[in-house]
């Protein structure tokens, strides 16, 4: 057990060294910078105070950028492995199957999470700097709500680079996601005024697919609605925790039938 | 031997057989466009197409104008604390007073009513506000970004600058600006009597400026009568709109023949409408002074 913690901790460290390393990060914030700076400076009329569309803009590219981090680190990982055949290295540790898949995970999810806390400080930032309102307990909520949603990514990220090739996973994950996103919300309702056919599969959809617009608070955050309920966000982090064990196991099972 | 696998189609048959389908592609969108631009006409509808001269420009026009009207739809959702009307639950019963209502205020969720028994409508209805709330008039100025950037998309978008000017006008009491930027939309759409009405309201209401306000109802009856189809429902009330503010006008300069000539032609259009009611009570208001 105490070799597992070993290298699993290992593993997280490397994942965290290879994001840092790409310089992943450093580029979108500078995308992001050169995007909101010159919006920051809009008054509309020569009237200023306007800061919820920056607030929005500003949100829209921490999801936008947090998704694409989380995807690309956890997408690569495996097939990186097997190209570059360090997965035998690892393999004949001896660590087991389980042990690098929940290692990779972990490296992949604490990277993404790294990722997110700095786009998050920079938007407190932005933000603050612009408004005068720096933490609140929607953001507080708004950031563990959106570690949830990259938890779900990293473990579809993984299981899809198991089964598909890198533009495939990606490509599909996104569709997955970004469906979700703006569509999950009405599955239920779309479903029931469906014919038998098309009802089953929006079911199926609404139960087997990822609710990411459960962790979507931009909407609270921005127009300074109040926080919802903790209860909620812990029984919304469960889900979390429990579809990304879902995708874990499935991704153990691919990894246990795949050769190398 | 060729061991080359058959093909149906030889390969230097395969460009010109390209170019023809490319070509039955273009003439089938040339003429779905120009069927829907003529249904549009016939039924009235107000789709984003524009005319134009060019399929090209036409297609970007039509973009520009999706775009915008995107933005506006922004301008509801922020005007109603970022609650799409879509996702509002209360949003029918309150449809009667939604006119009324300027002060920022809102309503008790009815999350079980919305999402039933069904956990992920549940938690969508705890997470994702759907009250009903209005901005506040010392917030209107969170409208304005995106007004602007629906002007900027389409400046042939006239709901970008009629929306935009109320807001100047009624919630941020910028009655000055307002009216530049309604003429900037009036520049932009020359031919939109819409417009030259916001002004003249505008100008009379805000500015209290009759000679600039005729004018502008003058110029909107004169766009309003170009207009030689059949008139939809909003454009009779329009045209009675102008000359419900005519009439207003020629009363208190008491000028009868003029009021007379304006009810007398709304009657002809809506005898029955509260505004041609209001034009001939006037009138024998007016009438009855003069005999006095």
């Amino acid at each position: 057990m105490k070799i597992a913690l070993c290298q699993i901790r290992a593993l997280i460290k490397l994942s965290l060294l290879e994001l840092y390393r790409r310089k992943d990060i450093v580029v979108v914030l500078i995308l992001g910078a050169v995007l909101l700076l010159p919006l920051s400076f809009v008054t509309p009329f020569g009237m200023s105070g306007a800061g919820i569309y920056f607030n929005e803009i500003a949100l829209v590219m921490v999801w936008l950028f947090s998704i694409l981090i989380a995807l690309g680190v956890s997408s690569r990982i495996f097939p990186h492995e097997f190209e570059k055949r360090t997965i035998y290295a690892l393999l004949a540790k001896p660590a087991s199957r389980s042990v690098v898949l929940i290692g990779r995970y972990l490296g992949a999810l604490t990277a993404a999470i790294s990722a997110l806390c700095i786009f998050y400080a920079a938007y407190t930032l932005l933000c603050g700097c612009k408004q005068g309102v720096w933490l609140s307990e929607v953001l507080l909520q708004a950031f563990i709500l959106h570690v949830g949603l990259i938890a779900i990514i990293v473990a579809l990220g993984i299981m899809g680079s198991l089964i598909m090739t890198s533009s495939a996973n990606v490509t599909l994950t996104l569709l997955i996601v970004f469906g979700m996103l703006f569509f999950g919300g009405r599955l239920p309702a779309l479903a029931a005024t469906q014919s038998l056919f098309a009802k089953t599969i929006l079911y199926t959809a609404n139960v087997v697919a990822p609710h990411v617009e459960f962790f979507d608070m931009r909407q609270r955050l921005v127009h300074e609605w109040s926080a919802v309920s903790w209860l909620v966000c812990a029984a919304v982090m469960a889900y979390a925790v429990l579809y990304s064990a879902a995708v874990l196991l499935l991704a153990d099972f691919f990894l246990r039938r795949k050769r190398f | 031997m060729n061991n080359r696998p058959h093909i149906f189609v030889d390969e230097y048959a395969q460009l010109p057989l390209l170019l023809a389908l490319v070509a039955l592609l273009l003439a089938t969108a040339v003429q779905s466009t120009l069927r829907l631009k003529a249904a549009a006409r016939l039924s009235g509808w107000e789709l984003p197409q524009r005319s134009a001269d060019s399929i090209l420009t036409m297609i970007s026009d039509d973009t520009r104008q999706v775009v915008s009207q995107t933005m506006m739809a922004k301008v509801d959702e922020y005007f109603h604390g970022g609650v799409k009307a879509q996702d509002c639950t209360m949003c029918a019963a309150e449809e009667s007073h939604h006119e009324g209502a300027e002060d920022e205020h809102h309503h008790a969720p009815a999350p079980q009513q919305a999402a039933g028994l069904n956990p992920v409508s549940w938690i969508n209805s705890r997470i994702h506000a759907q009250e009903h709330r209005h901005l506040s008039d010392q917030r209107s100025v969170e409208l304005l970004p995106w007004v602007v950037a629906a002007s900027r998309a389409s400046p042939h978008n006239i709901q970008a600058y009629e929306v935009g000017s109320y807001i100047l006008n009624s919630m941020s009491e910028k009655s000055r600006i307002a009216v530049d930027f309604i003429k900037e939309g009036i520049k932009n759409n020359p031919k939109s009597p819409e417009l030259e009405v916001t002004l003249g309201e505008i100008c009379f209401n805000a500015l209290e400026d009759q000679p600039q306000a005729a004018a502008a109802f003058e110029r909107a009856l004169t766009k309003s009568l170009a207009r030689t189809k059949s008139l939809t429902e909003e454009e009779l009330f329009l045209r009675l709109k102008i000359y419900f503010y005519l009439g207003r006008i020629a009363k208190e300069s008491h000028e009868i023949a003029k009021l007379r000539e304006i009810a007398q032609r709304a009657m002809e259009l809506k005898a029955e409408n509260v505004m041609t009611q209001s034009l001939a009570a006037w009138l024998k208001e007016e009438e009855n002074r003069k005999r006095e």
